[in-house]
C-alpha cells in the first residue's frame, strides 16, 4: 500500500541538494499494529543491481543521505525517516531501538523491496540497520556503517556531550524545548557545515512539538543493563558474528566526540574483514565533511565485480610457501650470532664527541631481545598488538622493535622527524594498543589519550608510573612463567610495522608492512648495496639504522637531533664513523648537505675515517645532483648513491653520481634502473591529469609511475578509498610522474598534482626547470600551471641572482627562457627565494608558487612568496 | 558585412574576397575594397533594409567604439541599430549573422583567467561601450532560430599593421612619453592577430549551422603579462617602452574622474586614462579558447611572435 497520502509532510521543495522528486510517503502498520506514515527518498533507480536503505541517526534526517541518492544510477538508494524524525509521522509516543527495527522492517515489506540490500548507516542508525540486517539475511550484500557503536568500548566513559543532555532535567530542555541538541550535533561537522545544509539539517525539527523524537533517540542510549534497550543492543552486538561473510565498509571521521576511535576499534575488532577508512579530519557527519557518496559507490563495485580489485594481495614475498623458513626471520641473523661478542649496536655520545657513549655485542643484544619478550608478553602483548616505541635510535629501540617482531607485535613506527604534531597525527591514526617509552615520550603519549597501555623503558618509581598511567617497567624483572609461549611466531604474512608517508606530499599516511615484505625490503638493501657482515654503517637515516641487525652488520647512530636531521655535523659523523671503522654510510638529504657544510675543520682522523666509506647514500628524499657532487668531494673513496622510492615502495631504483653525469640533461631527474626485483610501469595521464590503470607500452611515454615489488608494503592503514585508488595486484601508483628510457633508466618529471595541465595536454614540470635552469642568471626555476586545468598557461618562476627590477623578468631573461623550453611560456616572473619545503630543504612547493603566481599574473597586488 | 573600413573590418572583406565570396560592403564612409558597397549609417533603417537584399549571411561588425560618449549614442549604433539590422535581415531572408561582440560584455571586473564565454552581463559590464555591446549580444542571439543561425564572437584586443586603435594609442603614448605600466605589469592578458581573428570570423559563418546560439571568445591563446605586450608592440613598432608604474587604484582613479571630466565637457579627444582602459591594463584577460576551437574548427594562423615581426615589417 503506497500512498502520497494526503496529510503527507514533505520536505519543502528548494532545500540545497534534494530533488523533490525523490520524497515519497508510505503508510502500513507499525510494531504496534497502528497504521502509521513514513516519508522516504527513494531515487527510484529503475532495475537495480539492489538496494542502499539508508538509516539515520538522531538529530538528523534522510537529507543525509542525497549525495549518495543523486550519485548512484545503479543502485536504488531508499532511506526512511524514522517515525517521529525527520518528515516521518509524529506519533505522540516514544520509540525504541526494537521499535525502530521493526519500523524498518515493516516499511521495507511495504516497500516490497526485493533483490540484494546494502545496509548503510550513521550515528544510531547503525544499530537499527543491524537489526534490520539480521532479520534479512537472504536479502543482504553488505553493511555500511559511519560514525556509530553497537557497545560502549572498554575504558571509554560516557561521552561528555551526551552525558550532559541525558539527565531528568536537561533531556527536555536541550533536545525538544530548545534545539540546543541540535544545533550543538550540527556542529560536530568538520569542517561546518554551509549555510544552507545547515538549515536543510533543521528543517523538519523548527518547532518543539517536532522534536520530541529527538529527545526520544537520547534517552534510548543504554548505558546501563536496566535499560529497556540495553538488551536488544546487546544481542545486536553480541551477534556480529552473522556478519563473517558479509562485506562491510567503516567510514569514519577522527574527529567525534561522541563516536571516537575507541568506537571504531571496537567495531573492527567484531567485523575484523570490514574495509576501513578513517578521515584524519572529519568529524561525526562523515557523509557531509567528506565525499562519502563516491566512496560507498567504488566500495559497491569493487565487492560486487568477480575479480575485486580490492583485495591488494600483495606480490607473493620470496618466502610464500615456506612460512616456517627461519633462516629468512628478521631476526635470524642476530640469533644466529647469538654466542657472537662482537659488537652490534654503537651509541655515541651526545655532545658529538669521540667518545661511544653505549656499546651492545650481538650476544648482549639478543639476550636482551630475548628478555623483552618475556617482558612485554608478561605484560599482556598479543601477536598483532600495535606497540609504538617512542624512543631515539640507538641500543634500546633496536631490541624493542626486534622484539615486537619475534612476539608478533606489529611495530608503529612515528619517526621523530614527524615532529610533535606529526607524531601525534601518526598515533591516532595507527591507535596503538602499547606504547613503550621514556618518562618523557609516557608523558607525551598520555596526553592524546590513545587508549593505550603505556610501558616505561626504564625503572621508574611506583609514584611516577601512576601519574603517568604507565601499568608496567620493562626494567623490571617479570616471573618467567608470565611469558606466553610464542609458538612458531608470525608468518611472512603478519603485519610487522607501520610506518608514516612524510606529509611533504599531501597529509601523513600509515603504510603496512608484513613480515615477509620486510624481509624482502632488508635483501632488497643488502643485494643493491653489497651489504656484508664485513660491512659496518653509520645510521644517520633512522629507517635502515634498524636493519643493522638483520643483516648480522655492526651499527652506529652518530650524535645528532634526530628530529632535525639537518643539525648532523660533520664532526660528530666522522667520530661516529671513526669509532666503527665504517664502510658505508645511510644519510638524508639535509644531514648529508650539513656534513658537507661543516667537513672544513675535521681533523686527520677524522678525514681518515670519512675516506674509509665505500659508499655513501643518500636517502629520504630527493637530493640535487649538485649536493651529491659535493657529498662526493668529502668522501675520497667512496661510492655515492641515491635510491629512488617512497615509504610505499622503498627503494624503487638507485643511481650512482657517476650514472647521473652519464645520464646528462633530459625530460625530468634520473633516478636509475629499477633494483633487483622491482617491475615499473607508467599509466597514462588524461588532459585533465587523471591517471588511469592502463599501462602504456610506448618507449619513453610519460604516465604514472607504478611499481610491484616483493618489497613492497602491504600498501595504507585504513585509508580504504585511497587504497583502492592507488593499489592494485600488488602494484602501486606512486603519484609520481615519468618515462623510462630506451636503456630501462626511470625518469622523474614530477608529481601528479604538479601537473601543467595545458589546452594541448599535460606538461611535466621538472625536465622545463631542468632548461630554464642552465639560463645564465637563473639560479632555481619551478614551472607550474596558472588558470582551470585543461586550459593553464605554463609560467616559470625563477630565483636570480641578478638585480630584480620587478616580478616580471627583464626581456633577455625571458627571452633566453623561452628559447630553451620547448613549450608557450606565458609568463617569466622572479623572486629572490624560492620556497623549499622546510623537512627535506630540497622539494620547491610548486603548489605555494603556483597560487602566488596566479595571483600576480591575474592582475593582485604583489605578495611576498 | 558592416563595418569593413577599419583594420579588422577589412581584414575581413579581404579573407571573404580572397576565396571568392561575393561580398557587399556597408558603412559610412568607403572602404575602398574591391567589391560592391553600400555607404549610408547602420541605423538608418531604409539603408539598412536595401544593404541586406538577396544576400546570404551578414557579418556585422559596425559599431560605435570610443572610450567616452553618451550611453544613448553608444545604444544607438550598438543596439538598436544592430537591433534593425538582425530584423531585417530575418525578413530578407537571410540565413545567417555572425555579431563581432567583445568579451568585454561579459566582464565585470574580475580577473578573466582561463575564461569561457560566460553570458554578456549588460548591467555589470565596466563601460557604457561594454554595455551597451552586451545590450546587443543578447538582442542578437535571442534572434536566433531555425533557418536564421546567429553566432556571436568575441574577439579580444584585435591587433596588427595599420591599426588604429590598440597599437597606434600605445604607440602615440609611448611617443609622448605618457605611457605607464599599471601595477606590477603582470596582468596576463590575451590578444588576438587580425589575421586570426578575421579567419574566426569567417569560421564563424561557415560554421553557423553548428555554433548558433554561441557567444565564442576568440585570441591567440598566447597571454603574456601586459608589460611584455606593451614592451613588445613598442619595439615592434620602433618606440621605446614604457618604464615608469603607476599604481592600479590610483590608475582606476584617474580613468574615473578622466570619464567624468570629459564626459561632462564633451571632449572629442580621448581621455589620458578611462576606469575601463585601467582595469583592461591592470586585471588579468585570458581566455580557454578549447570550445571556441573545436566548435569553429579554427585555429590561429599566425602566432603572437610572427605577428610582432609583421608589425615591424609594416611600419
Amino acid at each position: 500500500m503506497i500512498s502520497r497520502s494526503q496529510s503527507g509532510y514533505y520536505p519543502p521543495p528548494d532545500l540545497e541538494g534534494w530533488d523533490h522528486a525523490w520524497s515519497r510517503s508510505i503508510s502500513t502498520r507499525d510494531a504496534e499494529g497502528q497504521t502509521r506514515t513514513w516519508h522516504l527518498l527513494d531515487n527510484g533507480v529503475v532495475d537495480p543491481i539492489g538496494t542502499l536503505l539508508c538509516v539515520h541517526g538522531n538529530p538528523t534526517w534522510s537529507y543525509m543521505w542525497r549525495d549518495l541518492a543523486s550519485r548512484s544510477t545503479r543502485w536504488r538508494v531508499v532511506a526512511v525517516d524514522a517515525l517521529n524524525m525527520g518528515f516521518s509521522e509524529r506519533t505522540g509516543g516514544n520509540r525504541r531501538l526494537a521499535g525502530h527495527v521493526a519500523d524498518l522492517s515493516a516499511v521495507t515489506a511495504a516497500l516490497r523491496i526485493e533483490g540484494p540490500v546494502v545496509t548503510v548507516a550513521h550515528d544510531w542508525g547503525g544499530p537499527i540497520s543491524l537489526g534490520w540486517a539480521r532479520t534479512h539475511p537472504d536479502q543482504l550484500a553488505g553493511v555500511v556503517l559511519m560514525n556509530t557503536g553497537v557497545a560502549r568500548p572498554e575504558g571509554i566513559r560516557i561521552p561528555a556531550l551526551i552525558q550532559a543532555v541525558r539527565t531528568r532535567a536537561t533531556l527536555r530542555a536541550t533536545c525538544v524545548a530548545s534545539p540546543v541538541f541540535l544545533r550543538g550535533a550540527l556542529r560536530l561537522a568538520r569542517p561546518s557545515l554551509p549555510k544552507e545544509v545547515h538549515q536543510a539539517y533543521l528543517t523538519p525539527y523548527a518547532r518543539s512539538a517536532t522534536r520530541a523524537g529527538i529527545g526520544h533517540f537520547v534517552d534510548d542510549i543504554p548505558f546501563n543493563p536496566g535499560h529497556p534497550s540495553y538488551t536488544a543492543l546487546d544481542d545486536i552486538a553480541g551477534s556480529l558474528e552473522f556478519l563473517a561473510e558479509t562485506p562491510a565498509l567503516l567510514l569514519w571521521g577522527a574527529k567525534d566526540p561522541v563516536f571516537s576511535s575507541a568506537f571504531l576499534a571496537d567495531l573492527h575488532a567484531r567485523l575484523p574483514h570490514a574495509s576501513v577508512h578513517r578521515y584524519a579530519e572529519a568529524g561525526h557527519l562523515v557523509m557531509e565533511d567528506v565525499r562519502g557518496a563516491p566512496v560507498i559507490l567504488d566500495w559497491l563495485e569493487a565487492v560486487t565485480s568477480p575479480t575485486s580489485p580490492t583485495l591488494v594481495s600483495a606480490p607473493p614475498a620470496a618466502s610464500t610457501g615456506d612460512g616456517c623458513d627461519n633462516g629468512r626471520r628478521l631476526w635470524a641473523a642476530l640469533e644466529g650470532r647469538r654466542n657472537d661478542e662482537e659488537i652490534a649496536v654503537a651509541e655515541m655520545s651526545s655532545d658529538g664527541s669521540a667518545q661511544v657513549s653505549r656499546r651492545a655485542t650481538f650476544a648482549e643484544l639478543e639476550q636482551q631481545v630475548r628478555i623483552l619478550v618475556d617482558r612485554l608478553t608478561a605484560a599482556g602483548l598479543q601477536p598483532g598488538d600495535r606497540v609504538a616505541p617512542l624512543i631515539p635510535p640507538g641500543i634500546d629501540l633496536v631490541a624493542i622493535v626486534y622484539a615486537c617482531w619475534q612476539a608478533g607485535a606489529v611495530v608503529v613506527a612515528a619517526d621523530a622527524a614527524l615532529g610533535g604534531r606529526g607524531i601525534a597525527r601518526a598515533l591516532r591514526a595507527a591507535q596503538p594498543d602499547y606504547v613503550v617509552a621514556d618518562w618523557r615520550g609516557l608523558a607525551f603519549a598520555r596526553g592524546l589519550r590513545l587508549g593505550a597501555t603505556m610501558l616505561s623503558l626504564k625503572p621508574m618509581p611506583r609514584a611516577v608510573q601512576r601519574t603517568l598511567g604507565v601499568s608496567a617497567s620493562l626494567a623490571d624483572p617479570t616471573d618467567a612463567s608470565a611469558a606466553r609461549d610464542l609458538g612458531s611466531g608470525p608468518g611472512p604474512d603478519d603485519p610487522a610495522a607501520v610506518v608514516f608517508t612524510s606529509g611533504s606530499t599531501g597529509p601523513s599516511k600509515a603504510v603496512v608492512y608484513r613480515h615477509g615484505q620486510l624481509e624482502a625490503q632488508r635483501d632488497a638493501l643488502a643485494t643493491t648495496y653489497s651489504l656484508s657482515r664485513d660491512d659496518r654503517l653509520v645510521a644517520a637515516f633512522a629507517p635502515f639504522a634498524i636493519f643493522g641487525p638483520a643483516l648480522g652488520m655492526l651499527s652506529v647512530v652518530p650524535a645528532m637531533d634526530i628530529s632535525s636531521p639537518a643539525t648532523l655535523d660533520a664532526g660528530a659523523f666522522a667520530n661516529a664513523a671513526h669509532a666503527i671503522g665504517a664502510t658505508i654510510a645511510f644519510a638524508s638529504p639535509a644531514a648529508l648537505a650539513n656534513v658537507v657544510a661543516t667537513s672544513d675543520g675535521l681533523d686527520d682522523g677524522q678525514r681518515e675515517a670519512m675516506a674509509r666509506l665505500r659508499a655513501v647514500a643518500s636517502a629520504g628524499a630527493p637530493i640535487s645532483t649538485t649536493a651529491l657532487r659535493a657529498a662526493s668531494q668529502k668522501f675520497a673513496n667512496a661510492n655515492i648513491h641515491t635510491p629512488y622510492g617512497m615509504t610505499e615502495v622503498m627503494p624503487v631504483t638507485d643511481i650512482s653520481l657517476e650514472e647521473i653525469d652519464m645520464a646528462g640533461l633530459g625530460n625530468g631527474v634520473c633516478v636509475g634502473r629499477p633494483i633487483n626485483g622491482v617491475e615499473l610501469a607508467v599509466t597514462g595521464i588524461g588532459a585533465l591529469g587523471q591517471s588511469t590503470w592502463d599501462f602504456i607500452d610506448e618507449p619513453a611515454a610519460t604516465g604514472e609511475i607504478c611499481v610491484r615489488a616483493a618489497h613492497a608494503s602491504a600498501g595504507y592503514d585504513r585509508l580504504w578509498a585511497m587504497q583502492n585508488q592507488t593499489w592494485r595486484d600488488g602494484w602501486h601508483r606512486t603519484g609520481d610522474v615519468g618515462h623510462l628510457d630506451r636503456d630501462g633508466r626511470l625518469w622523474v618529471e614530477g608529481r601528479t598534482s604538479h601537473l601543467i595541465l595545458s589546452a594541448d595536454g599535460p606538461v611535466t614540470p621538472v625536465g622545463v626547470e631542468h632548461r630554464a635552469e642552465l639560463v645564465d642568471g637563473v639560479h632555481q626555476a619551478a614551472a607550474v600551471g596558472v588558470g582551470p586545468a585543461g586550459t593553464q598557461q605554463l609560467v616559470v618562476v625563477i630565483s636570480t641572482t641578478e638585480r630584480r627590477a620587478g616580478v616580471i623578468a627583464d626581456p633577455q631573461l625571458t627571452v633566453a627562457v623561452r628559447q630553451v623550453v620547448p613549450f608557450d611560456v606565458a609568463a617569466v616572473l622572479t623572486v629572490r627565494h624560492l620556497p623549499v619545503d622546510r623537512r627535506h630543504n630540497s622539494k620547491i612547493e610548486r603548489e605555494r608558487i603556483a597560487s602566488w603566481a596566479e595571483s600576480v599574473l591575474a592582475g593582485a597586488r604583489v605578495a611576498r612568496l | 558585412m558592416t563595418g569593413a573600413s577599419g583594420m579588422f573590418g577589412r581584414a575581413v572583406a579581404q579573407t571573404l574576397l580572397d576565396r571568392g565570396d561575393d561580398v557587399t560592403v556597408f558603412q559610412r564612409r568607403t572602404a575602398a575594397l574591391d567589391c560592391r558597397e553600400i555607404c549610408g549609417d547602420i541605423t538608418d533603417p531604409a539603408a539598412v533594409t536595401s544593404s541586406v537584399e538577396g544576400i546570404d549571411a551578414v557579418v556585422h561588425m559596425a559599431a560605435r567604439v570610443s572610450p567616452i560618449g553618451s550611453s544613448s549614442a553608444f545604444d544607438d549604433v550598438n543596439v538598436r541599430g544592430s537591433a534593425g539590422l538582425a530584423a531585417a535581415a530575418r525578413r530578407a531572408g537571410v540565413q545567417r549573422l555572425v555579431y563581432v561582440s567583445s568579451p568585454a560584455v561579459a566582464f565585470v571586473g574580475a580577473p578573466q583567467v582561463g575564461a569561457t564565454a560566460v553570458v554578456a552581463d549588460p548591467t555589470q559590464a565596466r563601460s557604457r561601450y561594454a554595455r551597451s555591446k552586451a545590450k546587443a549580444e543578447m538582442l542578437m542571439l535571442e534572434a536566433d532560430r531555425p533557418g536564421f543561425a546567429v553566432v556571436s564572437v568575441r574577439p579580444h584586443l584585435v591587433w596588427g599593421p595599420g591599426d588604429t586603435q590598440l597599437v597606434e594609442r600605445i604607440v602615440r603614448r609611448a611617443e609622448a612619453g605618457r605611457l605607464r605600466l599599471v601595477g606590477a605589469g603582470a596582468a596576463l592578458v590575451d590578444t588576438t592577430y587580425v589575421d586570426n581573428a578575421a579567419d574566426a570570423i569567417v569560421a564563424a559563418v561557415d560554421r553557423a549551422e553548428v555554433a548558433h546560439g554561441r557567444a565564442l571568445v576568440v585570441s591567440n591563446g598566447e597571454p603574456r603579462p601586459v608589460a611584455d605586450l606593451l614592451r613588445s608592440m613598442c619595439l615592434a613598432s620602433g618606440v621605446d617602452p614604457p618604464t615608469r608604474r603607476v599604481p592600479l587604484g590610483v590608475t582606476k582613479a584617474v580613468g574615473g574622474g578622466a570619464e567624468l571630466l570629459w564626459n561632462a565637457l564633451r571632449l572629442r579627444s580621448d581621455p589620458p586614462m578611462t576606469r575601463f582602459l585601467a582595469e583592461q591594463l591592470g586585471t588579468a584577460h585570458w581566455f580557454d579558447q578549447r570550445l571556441t576551437r573545436e566548435i569553429l574548427r579554427w585555429e590561429p594562423r599566425v602566432s603572437l611572435d610572427d605577428g610582432l615581426a609583421r608589425l615591424a615589417d609594416g611600419r
